[in-house]
């Protein structure tokens, strides 16, 4: 009952959104624009991997949106934001599936319009955790002044974006480090990206490290952190819930199709589509947009890539 | 004998052994070679196979170590553990790896592969084999079927890490053993083909082998069989082939040196039956022919039931052309006679159409062989045709020779079933004709057989007896009838038969005297009175020993030169050896024996004429041959007292008188005889009444008794 009432809600929200961006933008797409694949994006690191799981997906909404013109489903994958973003701005991608702080960049950089709130990993919305060894005996963020903290990499929300503006915010002054073996600054925090939050975890079981940071889902992944090294590690700081991940459509998918395309997503249900949301990165479902998570999103690009 | 193979079967067997055990040996050489290159082909596979797969497989985990390295040399330099994880990961689901480090220049390890890398920041040294060297060098060692590589990480040129692992490759290698039982098992079999491949091979050629042998022998030795096969036939007497193969090979040869072997002992033969079978002197078929041919006659007309003659001829007194006109002359006229003979037979067989054969048996024997005769008139015809033939006298040298002969007649088969019987039958029945004055033919008839085997018996005892000594001599002494003191005495032939007893003089002496060896016999009683005589002489001085010689041997110029000679070597005195001759015989050969006489004479040899006046002699010779005196026969002495010989002996006793030669009166046996003929002025007396005739011996002790009576 109360999800029916907050999908109408997000549907009010949308369309209100529609109506400021798109004018904004001066830019109207025709609702058909000839037969072509819709393209599906997303920044990715693991290239094989998330083509495999998003291609099902895209098939699917190219199937619903034919009427808009699609005759097929692509997925195009890029190794950072920027190069996104690039791709977003030459018209070459209609649909995103991102992470919060790349979701506002894309909103903030390429007018794009996030559609739903997607449920990646079956998590509705995340934290992100700070972690030592226990046997160090770093007990608080401020501890970590003169230490080395690995993020993932620089497009991470939860890995990088967030833990730093939480380190920043606790008036930590961070220094990114060539190479582990390089020494910190007096008084700063030297950090390095460990690439992937197995890394992450090992680098500290390891003590290349000091610290790591890992949202709450890979957390509790055994294959990402193994069960043993929860005994030895020690969280010293949990950040707030944010949402997960959302869809988004770009200046190049038709208000009407990307209208199409939030009502389709969301009407994805574990009932009747369980096989492809589990495809679709483990997606539980789709929810719809409310407005503290627009604000988060723009908060988000407000700060300019400095952490809230 | 046990049949044996021949040699073309023994051959061939030989070949076929040869050729089996050939075969066996290349068979088992080939199973040898093949066991060899199996064995030794498995070992050097293997260890080839060993030594490829170990190269091949240290090259591809280098190439792996390698590859990894360059491509994990970020990850590494990044520390990017789950990188190096998934790829170390990745590395051992399909390898099988005892272990992988990778380590920094320092030497501690980086990443161990597992996932939460529990070794990482621990001395590579203790975990990799002290043979393996470490460090950021390149190096490889093997333990077993385990390879141990380190491999340098490098960025720039220069080493900052390595990766070492343990590769597990023991499947490798067992596939590697497992492939290899399976070659061998497979190769094993394979030599199992092969081997009976030969074998069949073997199985194949063999009977190949052995008719090829028997092809190729029987091919070679055709020639010798073709050589084989005709000298038995020759052996068996076939004489119309020839060995000559016209050959330029061995076998070739072989056949003209047989077949001029062949020709030579054709030759051979040719003159062996020529000697065997001819007649030297008269090139007439000889003894053995004829005997041959009347063997085969009598079988043929023995089965045919024919009938047919035999011949038997005999030169009468052929001997006395021998002994006077000498043996080459005797020779001519055989060859002349044998013409003269073959002539008539061969006119003869014209005539009659069946061809007579002559044949020669020796000596101046020939025998005529008539076939298939019709009658026994055929055969009188045929030896009345013979006779006549001789009958012109032959001229030899100018001289002229009359000569006949006595033919036997025998019919076969009447007269005998075997060649031997008809032979010697015709034989006696020639005797018979001889005995019935010569020169004619007499048919044998079975009586004749026995008056013949007793001359024959004697004729061939005679010299078995001068042989074995059963002759010896008695002595009949003479005495002078004026003083009746013995002057001498007469040898008197004696045979001892060893069966028959003492033969009697009268029966033997005449028919030693139809043969020829009346002067065997002469000579023996010559040569043993003579030296009897010089025993005698030795007691007494004046003895004179008179012997016989018979008509037969009188005109024989050997005999009378061998009793000079026997005179002078023993040197015996004049009128000491005295030689008497039957009036009769003188008068038969007056003509020849005058020479030999005067030749006695001349030696100082008395002659006295022994039974005289049985004879139909002319009193002429007394006078001219110089006859010393005369025995007058004793016949006239038996009749002397109640006979009328009286004035016969009268009458010799005045012919001697008158001629001035002396007389003896032989047989007295009374002593009124002995006064008689004494008063009658007989000069010497011999007879039983005065002595008996006796041995020398006797004679001598007789003699002995004499001289002591005598004052």
């Amino acid at each position: 009952m109360s999800r029916l009432v907050a999908h109408r809600r997000a549907a009010i929200l949308f369309f209100f959104v529609l109506c400021i961006v798109l004018p904004v933008n001066g830019v109207v797409l025709p609702a058909t624009a000839g037969a072509e694949p819709l393209v599906l994006a997303q920044v990715s690191d693991r290239p094989k991997k998330d083509f495999k799981q998003l291609l099902p997906m895209a098939r699917y909404m190219a199937d619903r949106l034919q009427a808009y013109g699609f005759n097929g489903a692509q997925v195009q994958l890029y190794d950072s934001a920027e190069a996104l973003i690039g791709a977003v701005r030459q018209g070459e991608v209609h649909w995103i599936s991102e992470t919060p702080y790349t979701s506002a960049r894309l909103m903030q950089e390429t007018a794009s319009t996030p559609l739903a709130k997607k449920w990646k990993n079956g998590q509705q919305q995340y934290q992100t955790m700070i972690f030592t060894l226990k046997r160090r005996e770093i007990l608080s963020l401020q501890d970590l002044v003169g230490q080395r903290i690995a993020f993932e990499h620089p497009d991470s929300f939860s890995s990088y974006f967030l833990p730093r503006r939480i380190l920043e915010n606790a008036g930590l002054s961070l220094v990114e480090l060539e190479r582990p073996e390089d020494p910190v600054p007096e008084g700063q925090v030297g950090y390095l990206f460990s690439r992937n939050e197995k890394n992450n975890a090992l680098w500290v079981d390891k003590e290349i490290v000091a610290a790591g940071t890992l949202n709450n889902g890979d957390w509790l992944n055994p294959d990402r952190v193994m069960p043993e090294m929860h005994e030895r590690f020690h969280v010293i700081h949990r950040s707030a819930f944010y949402p997960r991940a959302f869809e988004l459509a770009t200046p190049a998918l038709s208000p009407e199709a990307a209208l199409a395309l939030r009502e389709e997503l969301l009407a994805l249900s574990q009932e009747n589509h369980a096989g492809l949301l589990a495809r679709y990165e483990q997606t539980e479902q789709f929810s719809p947009l409310e407005l503290q998570d627009l604000n988060f999103l723009q908060e988000l690009t407000d700060t300019g890539g400095r952490a809230p | 004998m046990k049949r044996r193979f021949s040699v073309i079967c023994r051959l061939s067997l030989l070949l076929t052994l040869l050729s089996a055990l050939i075969l066996l040996a290349l068979m088992m050489a080939v199973d040898d070679s093949l066991k060899t290159y199996l064995r030794e082909s498995n070992r050097a596979d293997q260890d080839k196979l060993t030594e490829v797969a170990r190269r091949q497989l240290e090259h591809d985990a280098q190439l792996l170590l390698r590859s990894l390295s360059d491509s994990l040399r970020v990850d590494i330099y990044n520390q990017d553990f789950s990188a190096i994880g998934d790829a170390l990961e990745r590395l051992g689901k399909f390898r099988n790896l005892d272990y992988i480090y990778v380590y920094d220049h320092n030497g501690s390890i980086l990443h161990d592969g597992s996932a939460d890398v529990p070794l990482y920041g621990e001395p590579i040294t203790s975990h990799t084999p002290p043979q393996l060297l470490t460090g950021l060098v390149e190096g490889r060692f093997w333990s077993g079927e385990h390879l141990h590589l380190n491999s340098r990480v490098e960025a720039s040129g220069e080493a900052f890490a390595a990766i070492t692992a343990g590769f597990d490759f023991t499947s490798a290698f067992n596939e590697i053993k497992a492939h290899r039982e399976d070659m061998i098992s497979a190769e094993y079999s394979l030599f199992q083909n092969v081997r009976k491949a030969v074998l069949l091979t073997f199985m194949i050629l063999l009977p190949i082998c052995m008719l090829s042998a028997i092809w190729i022998t029987r091919g070679m030795l055709k020639p010798l069989q073709v050589l084989t096969n005709r000298s038995s036939r020759y052996a068996e007497g076939e004489r119309n082939l020839t060995f000559e193969l016209h050959r330029p090979d061995e076998f070739g040869r072989l056949g003209t040196a047989l077949e001029r072997m062949r020709q030579a002992l054709e030759e051979s033969h040719d003159q062996v039956r020529q000697m065997a079978y001819e007649d030297t002197v008269t090139n007439l078929p000889n003894r053995r022919w004829f005997q041959n041919r009347l063997s085969e006659m009598m079988h043929r007309s023995a089965s045919l039931d024919g009938t047919f003659a035999v011949l038997f001829i005999d030169l009468d007194h052929f001997k006395q052309v021998n002994d006077t006109a000498g043996h080459e002359r005797g020779d001519q006229l055989l060859r002349e006679v044998s013409k003269r003979l073959q002539t008539c037979v061969q006119a003869n067989r014209l005539q009659r159409g069946p061809a007579a054969e002559l044949a020669r048996l020796g000596g101046d024997e020939f025998v005529v062989l008539l076939p298939a005769i019709q009658s026994a008139e055929d055969a009188a015809e045929t030896a009345r045709a013979l006779l006549g033939s001789l009958a012109p006298p032959f001229l030899l040298y100018g001289q002229y020779f009359s000569i006949s002969c006595s033919i036997g007649i025998t019919l076969y088969p009447d007269d005998g079933i075997s060649a031997s019987e008809i032979l010697k039958h015709a034989d006696v029945a020639m005797y018979s004709a001889k005995q019935h004055g010569r020169n004619q033919f007499a048919f044998f008839q079975p009586q004749m057989t026995e008056e013949i085997r007793e001359h024959l018996e004697i004729q061939q005892g005679i010299k078995e007896a001068i042989d074995k000594d059963y002759l010896y001599l008695d002595y009949q002494p003479l005495y002078s009838m004026e003083s009746g003191q013995m002057i001498g005495a007469e040898a008197l032939l004696r045979w001892r038969h060893p069966i028959k007893g003492l033969l009697s003089p009268a029966r033997f002496i005449p028919i030693i005297e139809e043969s020829d060896l009346i002067e065997d016999v002469t000579r023996w009683v010559a040569n043993r009175a003579a030296r009897d005589l010089k025993k005698i002489l030795d007691l007494r001085e004046h003895f004179s020993v008179a012997i016989n010689i018979s008509g037969a041997a009188l005109h024989q110029l050997e005999m009378c030169e061998y009793i000079c000679e026997l005179k002078q070597h023993l040197a015996l005195p004049d009128k000491t050896l005295s030689i008497e001759i039957t009036e009769t015989s003188m008068i038969s050969h007056l003509d020849s024996c005058e020479a030999v006489l005067r030749r006695w004479k001349r030696a100082g040899i008395d002659i006295w004429i022994d039974d005289f006046g049985t004879g139909y002699s002319s009193l002429a010779y007394l006078n001219s041959l110089s006859i010393d005196g005369l025995k007058i026969d004793q016949s006239f002495v038996h009749n002397l007292i109640d006979g009328h010989s009286r004035p016969l002996i009268d009458a010799m006793i005045a012919l001697a008188d008158s001629l001035s030669i002396g007389t003896v009166a032989e047989g007295i046996e009374t002593d009124r005889q002995h006064e008689e003929l004494k008063a009658m002025g007989v000069e010497y007396g011999q007879g039983f009444g005065l002595a008996r005739p006796m041995r020398i011996d006797a004679l001598m002790q007789l003699l002995e008794t004499e001289e002591n009576v005598r004052p």
